[in-house]
């Protein structure tokens, strides 16, 4: 992590910074230079360009880096890229043009600059005194010429060995450096010298030789080491031919004239040697140039980089705590606040965002109260037995709880959001209960009511619908209870008291009836003529059968009238279905056919009354089929699962004429039948029996002919 | 010239003197002048013959093999010339390796 650290400092503040220092030494090296310079710093020449070369790279490099992450901030959209990026254009633009009219003014001024130090006067007048150095140094030179002449005269004829002694002699008298004799072969005959620095005398070379034949002499001021001389080279007469003898003397210039000529000569030098190098030093001066504008334009960009960073660091935090805070985080730190605009901005973020959390704190407590509050609600609506059902201001179904559900006998939970008219649509068979619901809310009063009669799967069902506005312009509510139930419970009740009655009122004036008509026909019978008898047989037999049916009509009424004394346990339908379908197997007035469902499904159940309600069901579909050519009755079972619970359905249908038209729910409530001989018991008896045991019944015509009755009964839990 | 592998470096400086015309050949470090020519032609034709002093183990004491090359040194040159010599190829002037069997004299 450390090391990780060190390197990111290294990359963006120790790097260019190195970089800068190494390109602003370089190219002061390289100005130091090409003005003269340093000759023994002069081999690190190319080190030094290849260092500023590689410090202008880790410049770009570093630039590079920041505008790769730069371009990554602006693609993911971090906090401040964008701002960021237009700050650092418009440092960019401020600090570089400058830079560039800079460095073209500083290029033209150069340029100027190094031209004004080539000018003619200047020229001429170094030209001059040049000229003027030359003349004197040629008068010397004739000086000297014609003093050497005298001693090359002296010399003619003299032998090898006379010759060191005259010469010795003669340097002294000639004031000169160095007297030097050669042989044919440039051999040195003699030599004498009056100064140490010139002991060995420059030999005569070949250039030197042809002048000498072409001219008869040779005079010329030449340099010696740091010394301008006078040479002259005289052939000396007297000698055999290819035995010539030559003279060479050097003069040094009068002591004042030393540093004169040596001053004009270095000064031209100089002159023309930078004459010569004009364009070198113009085109170095630019490339000089060339690297400080980079370093300037690099550095500026660099620094823009900071400058921006620095400027919008604080302000890239602020939105990244603004992000946070619209996620719902309100712990993001904040940048510490300074003293300017930027700090009052932090300080009232801060204050902003605590006030944030205290009211998102506060609207969670109410949206949990709220909740509390609704799942309260909701707790009350799905334990009350009426239906209940909210709309929105737009009519929309917005609540609706499961006794809303039960009686309607759809599932209301796929209609949340909808319209009355798309619920109707979705369940056609609630067109009963929506029509009038939609007209009410039309009509938009405060409160209302209506008793409904509505056909649902399990049968005709009264509702008493009432509806009211919610305040506030809210919505509506409405409420509906079931009254089938109640009005089944009320005659029900009417019905158990009529069985009563009957069973108190005419079953027993009916036993004496019976044993009275016994007693006259025992005690009349035997004694009247035939005729009176077989009347009286007659009439007696007749009041005796009649007082019988009565009294099976009136245990009937009180069998249905007996409040329920069950003994329920498990029970296989299908057994007990075969058990007792078996019985009327072998009836050849029909044809009985079964189609069960698959497995045994198990019901609790009392035995004894579901036999009963099956007999019943059984009897009903033979008294229906009674008049038909081929009277078929097929019974089956069918699995279901609705409205929440397990169900199996016992189908009786037959192929008889089918229900009455004005069949309806009063059809299964007692003395309540289409047939001459029905009680008008059987279909109460199966009703009740289905009540008692948490089921229903109903009844419909089949489409290919006949009626099917449905006794439903909950399937027992495994 | 390198013998056994040490180096000897001779250096010679052309220079051209206004006052008295001539065109030197000098040793830099001593300032010795080599030769003097009146045309810068002579000058050059000069330096196809030099003869230059070794210092230390004559190749005449030492055998084995003598190698010598020529060459400008750029960082000699006048500063303006030294940043545009770097870059221009007519300043890079390098003369190929020559060599020669020596024996112990």
């Amino acid at each position: 992590m450390a090391y990780r650290r060190w390197l990111i400092v290294f990359w963006r503040r120790v790097l260019p910074a190195v970089a800068v220092l190494a390109l602003l030494l370089a190219s002061l090296k390289l100005a130091e230079e090409a003005t003269g310079g340093n000759a023994a710093l002069a081999r690190q020449y190319p080190w030094v360009l290849g260092g500023a070369l590689l410090a202008l790279a880790a410049l770009a490099a570093a630039i590079g880096h920041r505008l790769w992450r730069l371009r990554a901030d602006l693609s993911r959209e971090a906090p401040a890229a964008r701002l960021t990026r237009r700050l650092l254009i418009m440092l960019v633009l401020l600090a570089v043009p400058p830079v560039v009219v800079v460095y073209g003014f500083a290029l033209r001024f150069l340029n100027a600059t190094v031209d004004t130090w080539f000018n003619l006067p200047l020229e001429r007048s170094l030209d001059d005194a040049l000229e003027i150095a030359r003349i004197v140094i040629d008068e010397r030179m004739q000086s000297a010429e014609l003093d050497t002449s005298l001693v090359a005269r002296d010399l003619e004829g003299v032998s090898e060995g006379e010759l060191q002694g005259l010469v010795d002699t003669a340097i002294d008298r000639l004031d000169a450096l160095e007297l030097t004799v050669f042989g044919s072969d440039r051999r040195i005959l003699a030599t004498a010298s009056s100064d140490p620095r010139f002991l060995d005398p420059p030999l005569p070379d070949a250039a030197l030789l042809l002048r000498l034949s072409a001219e008869g002499r040779y005079a010329a001021s030449e340099p010696l080491g740091d010394l301008l001389a006078v040479r002259v080279v005289l052939r000396i007469g007297g000698t055999r031919p290819g035995n010539e003898r030559l003279l060479q003397a050097l003069f040094a210039l009068p002591e004042r004239l030393q540093p004169l000529t040596r001053s004009v000569e270095t000064a031209t030098f100089q002159y023309q040697q930078l004459k010569f190098l004009r364009g070198s030093l113009k085109l170095t001066f630019a490339l000089i140039l060339s690297f400080v504008l980079l370093l300037s334009v690099l550095f500026a960009v660099l620094a823009a980089f900071g400058v921006a960073r620095r400027l919008v660091a604080p302000v890239g935090r602020l939105v990244a705590a603004t992000r946070a805070v619209g996620a719902g985080r309100y712990d993001t730190p904040l940048p510490p606040a300074s003293n300017d605009e930027l700090g009052f901005l932090v300080r009232s973020f801060a204050q902003m965002t605590r006030d944030l959390e205290l009211a998102g704190a506060h609207a969670r407590s109410s949206a949990q109260e709220t909740e509390q509050q609704r799942g309260w609600l909701e707790a009350v609506l799905e334990r009350l037995s009426a239906g209940v059902l909210g709309f929105d201001r737009d009519g929309a179904l917005r609540i609706a709880n499961h006794a809303a559900e039960t009686i309607l006998g759809v599932n209301l939970s796929r209609a949340n959001g909808r319209s009355l008219a798309e619920i109707r649509r979705q369940w056609p068979q609630l067109a009963g209960f929506i029509e009038p619901l939609a007209r009410h809310l039309r009509e938009r009063l405060r409160e209302w009511r209506e008793e409904l009669v509505i056909e649902t799967e399990s049968g005709r069902r009264v509702l008493m619908l009432r509806g009211a506005a919610l305040p506030g312009d809210a919505g509506f509510v409405a409420v509906f209870d079931d009254l089938t139930v109640l009005n089944r419970a009320e005659r029900d009740a009417a019905w158990g008291e009529v069985a009563r009655r009957l069973a108190h009122e005419v079953k027993n004036p009916l036993t004496p009836i019976q044993l009275a008509a016994e007693r006259l026909r025992r005690r009349f019978l035997g004694r009247m003529p035939p005729d009176d008898a077989e009347l009286l047989d007659r009439a007696t037999h007749t009041i005796v059968s009649q007082v019988e049916a009565l009294k099976t009509m009136v245990n009937a009424f009180g069998d249905y009238a007996r409040p329920p004394q069950l003994s329920t346990q498990p029970i296989a339908l299908h057994a007990l279905l075969d058990e007792v379908l078996d019985l009327y197997a072998n009836d050849q007035r029909i044809a009985l056919t079964r189609d069960l469902a698959e497995g045994e499904p198990l019901v609790r159940a009392d035995a004894v009354r579901l036999r009963q309600a099956l007999h019943n069901l059984l009897k009903n579909a033979l008294e229906a089929v009674g008049e038909e050519l081929k009277p078929q009755i097929q019974v089956a079972t069918r699995t279901l699962h609705a409205d929440g619970g397990d169900w199996v359905d016992l189908v009786v249908a037959d192929n008889g004429p089918g229900l009455p038209a004005d069949f309806g729910e009063r059809w299964f409530e007692p003395y309540t039948t289409s047939k001459e001989k029905g009680t008008g018991l059987g279909l109460a008896v199966v009703k009740k029996i289905a009540e008692e045991h948490g089921g229903s019944v109903r009844a419909a015509n089949r489409e290919r002919g006949g009626a099917e009755f449905v006794l439903r009964l909950p399937l027992e839990a495994l | 010239m390198h013998v056994d592998a040490t180096p000897i470096r001779r250096r010679i400086e052309l220079r051209y003197f206004p006052l008295s015309r001539r065109y030197l050949l000098r040793d830099p470090d001593s300032g010795r002048v080599l030769r003097s020519y009146a045309a810068s032609a002579a000058l050059l034709d000069g330096l196809r013959v030099l003869h230059l002093p070794l210092d230390g183990d004559s190749p005449r004491q030492v055998a084995g093999r003598a190698r010598v090359q020529v060459g400008l040194e750029r960082s000699a040159l006048p500063g303006p010339l030294r940043l545009p010599a770097l870059f221009e190829p007519a300043w890079h002037l390098r003369s190929a390796e020559y060599a020669w069997p020596i024996g112990a004299g």
